[in-house]
């Protein structure tokens, strides 16, 4: 795996093809634009409403957690939050073991059709989803999963279907047909070949998969919107999207709010990075 | 594979795709086809619809509108492989770990943390004529480039696409770190012993062995080009000034939802499903021929 | 729950059955989307965007009422759903579409209740006279704006679009703050003066495009009658009439002679251009009378002896020139597929009522559509005027408020098209005249004006 061979960690590997320091000085100065916006999220959200009127961009002289008390306890976040666990949890395991099924049959069974289905799972995604809205919605209600969390969790799983599907197809792949027939030959099943040859393989992959859904199902809104209406089962997001008035936004309350809502999906993108880049280990597979 | 053995592997196959092709089916497949029903009639949502044979489509040819709208999506179209690039090239220093390189890939993944409404938002402020923007731009004598960026026509398209290649290019990275990280790394070591570098590398190592993560990323982004950018056209244009920022998507939206026309916005749907259907088999076949 | 149990029960054989038990209803935890619940009770479920903004004082209002109308109807429960504003119409018409939902529901009046009106039930069997003469604005939410048709909504608010001034702002740039100008002439003149030190003369915001369509509507009766809006509205009268092309010229007029603030394309009306006004930057600004950007805001934050009203410039003196329009504010309306159609009228009843009128217009700051309101309550000398205004028959009518979706679109658009330079008024208005003749080719159910 890239940098944890002794030869690496003397960094005679990286110096080789780029010149380090213009490289990291760009690297800075690219990290510096992606900073500073949400520092600047963070310093609105600690402006009182009237300080904000006058002093829109520079640092707060009055600094006031006011916008998070309020925006915790009016937009309910602590609740809300809970809500958008269980169903986000829920839909990205199931998201997992729904799209892993489909890539193993799709990139290492043969069977007639396989291209022509593979095709289809990935051209459902071009759907907008506004036009599915409204038939989508009704049959939800005609199925009783309105105000559901399964209903918004199915909704969820079904959409990351094509992306994930095409995702682990890839890098299934990615891994050599004899490995298959090996587990094949030791008398290993499909569904344990899958579980024990794959999966352990693809891990980085899937773990980029797990945050990538995590993050768009955190962060969405309009479906989360549409069929979870009942406050006890409303997710994060449309808690703090109502933090938009009519007319008016206060600004440091919604930033306030955006700030709670996207603290969760940074602390599970720091915790999990590391796996992200681990790499395939030769012939560790038994 | 003996005969026996090619047929319990459908039998496994078809099972394993049961649930994928189930979900599907029931909600995307059968709502889009209904959709797609409703493209031959006027339908404002929620009375009967009326069969209207194609006329909605004969508008869709003659509306400007629509045209504008198509027009701007092919520039961003044109913006994706610039997106996929930038990502690339950041994800290599990465990969070969410089210092700090840990940092820098949480750092660049932090706009995809955000919802596009909140970027929009965020931007929309610091893009004002007034913002840190365009003060920092004169503060580095860059003032005359300093403009209203999201009001002025000529300059709200690319500033679209800039920001929403801040809010993406991070996710990018950590794909393709994950495409590196998956290959044999014995070819970036032979390479390095080779003496390969720069653009050689580029070319004739990486690019090679990330073909399918490229072609992955490559067409998602086109196809969320198409379909994802309401958030950020709603936040911080609304498809304005006047059309200049107008997507296929923000219109249908439009049609669908404050015209009440459904009946046209399935329409313009169909329409966009089609054409974006007809340049990812494009793409895809364009890469396969790469690879022969 | 049933999270946990999937998470477990994903390697085992069953898991099928697990995903399937997940599609079954009961499997997750139920919200509710019906009167349920409790015997005996009727649960009423109302749907609006204030009761979710917790910054503004209609929510805490609305709560309050809500609290009080249980105590009156031991056996009435309401649910109230803060939906967000920005998704509301959606929503609702997905709500609309699968016949369930809210009992009650807010609206704008004007175009939004007549788009929706099949997915509501006419009030005109509950109200009663009385209650009728006691409201105005009743034409916003009736079939064809016809107040003795078809009611679809009752009001609530009363809106309206003002002009205000910054007073300070006036003597400062040595004109009389207590005569504002009131000709066209003299109005470039004040915005030229208040230039010159080094201020703004009018804050704009025209990021949505809603800016022009204000000025339209704050100027459109100094060149159009009510019968002619309602023409151009149903399209016997063209939007190319040299008539509306006045609008749009003054309009233009202003944008070249500088009187917009810097940055105003891309300044959103809402809280932007508004706060530009609040924080002494501009002299002029086009607000409401209601709600926000009005008085009592512009009050609180500028201190009242700052402040003045005034109606739009005159560039076409007329009998109607010195009017300001008002529209309707938002209203309540009952659903098709409610169950309980009487107990929701109460409800609406309730919050139109002469007490709540009074706090609406003591807490809120804003005009309740009730008029039975002891005008002496009003302290704030802006918004006495106002009152006075709209006594004396000041108040006029809209000139997009009745135009279909699709042509209000249009019209936000071509403006910032021909404020920007991309487009002339003759352009701008074929465009316009372009969609409105789309959609009646289209035969679109619009609420376009009086069609049925």
């Amino acid at each position: 795996m890239a940098g944890r061979s002794a030869e690496h960690r003397t960094g005679r590997h990286r110096s080789i093809r780029w010149g380090r320091v213009p490289t990291v000085l760009a690297l800075v100065g690219i990290s510096a634009t992606t900073i500073y916006p949400l520092l600047f999220m963070l310093l609105t959200a600690l402006k009182g409403r009237k300080e904000y009127l006058f002093n829109r961009y520079g640092l707060p002289n009055e600094a006031t957690l006011e916008n998070f008390y309020n925006a915790w306890v009016h937009a309910k976040v602590g609740h809300y939050a809970v809500n958008s666990s269980i169903v986000v949890a829920t839909a990205v395991v199931l998201g997992w073991v729904v799209c892993s099924l489909a890539a193993y049959a799709l990139s290492h069974l043969r069977f007639p059709g396989r291209r022509a289905i593979f095709l289809a799972i990935i051209g459902s995604m071009m759907i907008a989803p506004q036009v599915i809205l409204i038939p989508l919605y009704s049959m939800l209600i005609s199925l009783g999963l309105l105000n559901q969390h399964a209903g918004l969790i199915l909704v969820y799983v079904t959409l990351s279907i094509p992306f994930g599907t095409y995702l682990l197809t890839s890098y299934f792949r990615g891994i050599p047909a004899e490995m298959v027939e090996a587990a094949q030959v030791d008398g290993a099943n499909h569904l344990q070949i899958l579980r024990r040859v794959m999966v352990p393989i693809a891990r980085p992959a899937l773990v980029t998969l797990g945050i990538f859904n995590f993050l768009w199902m955190w962060n969405e809104l309009l479906f989360a919107l549409l069929i979870l209406q009942d406050d006890s089962v409303r997710t994060l997001m449309v808690g703090v999207a109502n933090l938009r008035g009519q007319y008016t936004t206060n600004i440091p309350l919604l930033s306030a709010g955006l700030f709670l809502a996207a603290t969760p999906v940074l602390v599970v993108f720091l915790i999990f990075q590391t796996q992200i880049t681990k790499g395939m280990t030769m012939g560790a597979v038994k | 594979m003996s005969l026996a053995g090619r047929k319990t592997g459908a039998v496994y196959a078809y099972l394993f795709l049961a649930p994928a092709c189930l979900l599907l089916i029931v909600f995307r497949v059968v709502p889009a086809v209904s959709a797609i029903g409703h493209s031959v009639t006027s339908w404002d949502g929620v009375t009967p619809a009326v069969y209207i044979g194609l006329d909605n489509f004969r508008e869709l040819v003659r509306d400007g509108v629509f045209w504008t709208a198509l027009k701007n999506n092919l520039v961003l179209v044109l913006a994706v492989p610039v997106w996929v690039l930038v990502s690339l090239l950041l994800a290599l220093p990465l990969h070969q770990e410089v210092p700090a390189w840990k940092f820098f890939r949480t750092a660049f993944f932090l706009p995809s943390v955000l919802s596009p409404v909140i970027i929009g938002t965020l931007f929309t402020a610091l893009l004002r004529h007034d913002g840190p923007v365009n003060h920092g731009l004169e503060l580095v004598g860059l003032g005359r480039v300093a403009r209203d960026w999201l009001g002025d026509p000529a300059a709200a398209l690319p500033t679209l696409t800039m920001v929403i290649l801040w809010g993406v290019f991070g996710e990018g990275v950590i794909v393709f770190l994950a495409g590196l990280a998956a290959v044999p790394q014995e070819i970036f070591e032979a390479a390095r012993l080779d003496g390969a570098k720069g653009w050689v590398y580029l070319r004739h190592i990486v690019i090679p062995s990330l073909r399918h993560v490229i072609e992955f990323w490559g067409v998602n982004l086109v196809v969320w080009s198409f379909t994802s950018l309401f958030a950020f056209v709603y936040v911080m244009t609304g498809g304005g000034p006047g059309y200049a920022t107008m997507l296929v998507e923000y219109q249908l939206y439009l049609q669908a939802f404050e015209a009440n026309r459904m009946g046209y916005a399935c329409a313009l749907g169909t329409a966009l499903f089609l054409m974006v259907f007809g340049l990812i088999l494009l793409q895809v076949r364009l890469m396969a021929e790469k690879e022969d | 729950m049933t999270g946990f149990i999937t998470k477990h029960a994903i390697r085992r054989p069953g898991r099928v059955a697990v995903i399937l038990g997940l599609l079954l209803p009961g499997g997750c935890r139920r919200g509710t989307t019906e009167p349920p619940g409790e015997p005996g009770k009727t649960t009423i479920t109302v749907w609006d965007w204030h009761a979710a903004d917790p910054s503004k004082g209609v929510g805490l209002w609305l709560t309050r009422i809500d609290r009080a109308f249980e105590q009156r109807h031991p056996n009435i429960r309401i649910k109230h759903v803060g939906q967000s504003h920005t998704e509301y119409y959606e929503i609702f018409k997905a709500a609309a579409a699968a016949r369930r939902g809210p009992d009650v529901v807010m609206f704008h009046q004007g175009t939004r209740v007549m788009d929706n009106r099949d997915s509501l039930i006419p009030l005109n069997d509950y109200v009663t006279p009385d209650f009728r003469q006691k409201l105005v604005g009743w034409e916003h939410s009736c079939e064809g704006y016809d107040p003795n048709g078809t009611i679809w909504a009752v009001p609530i608010a009363v809106q309206g679009l003002i002009w205000y001034y910054n007073k300070t702002l006036l003597k400062q740039a040595g004109l009389d703050p207590d005569k504002p100008p009131t000709t066209w002439t003299e109005f470039l003149f004040a915005c030229q003066a208040v230039r010159r030190i080094g201020k703004s003369g009018i804050a704009v915001g025209q990021k949505e495009g809603d800016w022009a369509d204000w000025f339209a509507n704050s100027c459109h009766m100094q060149v159009l009658t009510s019968q002619e809006v309602d023409h151009l509205n149903r399209g016997v009268m063209t939007w190319t009439d040299p008539k509306v092309a006045v609008i749009l010229t003054r309009l233009k007029e202003l944008n070249d002679a500088g009187c917009f603030q810097k940055g105003a394309m891309s300044t959103p009306l809402f809280p932007d251009a508004s706060e530009v006004f609040m924080r002494g930057e501009a002299a002029f600004f086009l607000g409401l009378i209601s709600d926000v950007a009005h008085w009592k805001e512009f009050g609180d934050m500028m201190g009242p002896q700052t402040l003045g009203v005034m109606t739009c410039p005159i560039f076409q003196p007329g009998p109607d020139a010195h009017k300001f329009p008002t529209g309707g504010g938002f209203a309540y309306a009952v659903t098709r597929w409610s169950t309980c159609p009487a107990a929701a009228f109460e409800y609406i009843a309730f919050i139109a009522n002469d007490e709540n009128a009074k706090s609406f217009l003591t807490e809120v700051g804003s005009f309740p559509a009730n008029q039975h309101y002891d005008r002496n309550l009003i302290t704030d000398s802006n918004a006495k005027t106002i009152a006075q205004w709209l006594v004396g028959g000041r108040g006029g009518g809209e000139l997009t408020g009745r135009s279909s979706r699709a042509v209000y679109d249009a019209f936000r658009r071509e403006c910032q098209r021909l404020l920007t330079g991309q487009t002339d008024v003759g352009g701008a208005l074929a465009a316009i005249e372009k969609v409105s003749a789309t959609e009646r080719a289209s035969g679109a159910k619009t609420s376009g004006a009086s069609i049925r």
